[in-house]
């Protein structure tokens, strides 16, 4: 179990530093609890390099009108730039900016971010407009990132997003999230057909699923057994 | 602590102690992932500049040297 949840730290080491993850293989040797910490530092160091310039760029973004900064941000600056520059952003101001941004560029700018340091720009984004990104990434394949995300949206928001996605999707999210926990109460409002797909779709995952059954409440857990 | 994880250190710009975990590691391997980290960090700066200058490129002529003053010296 260990030795997979390792793989799994190396596959978002990996997505951080944008490099093929067979080039981190050597890693596995590491504790997923290590790994984490090797990731936070380089996630860390890799976003000091420009945050001076990160950070007058904020301020130059508050002295235009948002729906120019908009512009700009859409056609010159590009998702990943625009995801350094929003990290640092009042969240009052990269709310008022988000709503002035397609949500498709939306979408593939959150591929960038770390969602620990925009948990108050999620929290004052529409609900409408967060479910619309995250379909978008689930639609895209992007499930390590949508899982990041699960942590900082309520379970009524994952809920939404996650509607119509398979069972193989969901439990792709769920086995990419960095605190297991949050899924407790995602699975518990799950209709019975789709916690069943979830269910049938583990015997593909073996051990991730095992790891992640076995982080689950009781009462889930419970659940789960009566329908398998 | 190995010359290796040294280097590792500096590219990270933390103190050898926080990668301590990594000791296992031998200084091919720390290399290798060095290797990696300051080749990902330069993949970014690349992108970074140019995302940089193209938003610039947007900025009306007059304003530009002010804007590139708060961002620090931007090319």
């Amino acid at each position: 179990m260990t030795a997979l949840t390792s793989s799994l730290e190396i596959t978002k080491l990996a997505h951080e530093m944008h490099v093929d993850e067979a080039d981190l293989a050597f890693l596995a040797a590491s504790s997923p609890d290590d790994l984490r910490e090797l990731r936070g530092i380089v996630s860390h160091a890799m976003f000091s390099r420009h945050e001076s310039r990160v950070k007058g760029l904020a301020a130059v973004s508050t002295k235009l009108p948002a729906p120019v900064v908009a512009k700009i941000t859409e056609l010159a600056m590009g998702p990943m730039l625009s995801a350094r520059v929003a990290a640092v952003m009042d969240p009052v101001d990269a709310a008022k900016l988000a709503g002035h941004l397609k949500p498709q560029f939306l979408a593939e700018l959150s591929v960038h971010l770390d969602p620990s340091r925009v948990k108050g720009i999620v929290a004052k984004l529409d609900q409408a407009v967060v479910v619309d990104i995250g379909r978008r990434l689930l639609a895209a394949g992007h499930v390590l990132t949508l899982a990041r995300f699960t942590g900082v949206v309520s379970p009524e928001v994952s809920l939404q997003v996650l509607e119509g996605a398979s069972g193989a999707e969901i439990l792709q999210v769920a086995v990419f999230l960095d605190d297991p926990s949050v899924l407790d109460p995602i699975l518990a409002d799950l209709s019975d057909e789709t916690l069943a797909a979830v269910v049938a779709a583990t015997a593909d995952h073996g051990e991730a699923a095992d790891a992640l059954l076995a982080a689950l409440s009781a009462e889930n857990r419970a659940r789960i057994a009566a329908l398998a | 602590m190995s010359e290796g994880l040294d280097r590792l250190a500096a590219t990270l710009g933390v103190p050898t102690t926080r990668l301590a975990p990594l000791e296992a590691y031998d200084d091919e391997q720390l290399r290798r992932f060095d290797d990696l980290t300051q080749g990902a960090m330069r993949a970014e700066d690349e992108a970074f500049d140019a995302s940089l200058n193209q938003a610039l490129r947007m900025v009306p002529k007059m304003l530009r040297g002010v804007v590139q003053r708060m961002l620090g010296g931007a090319r």
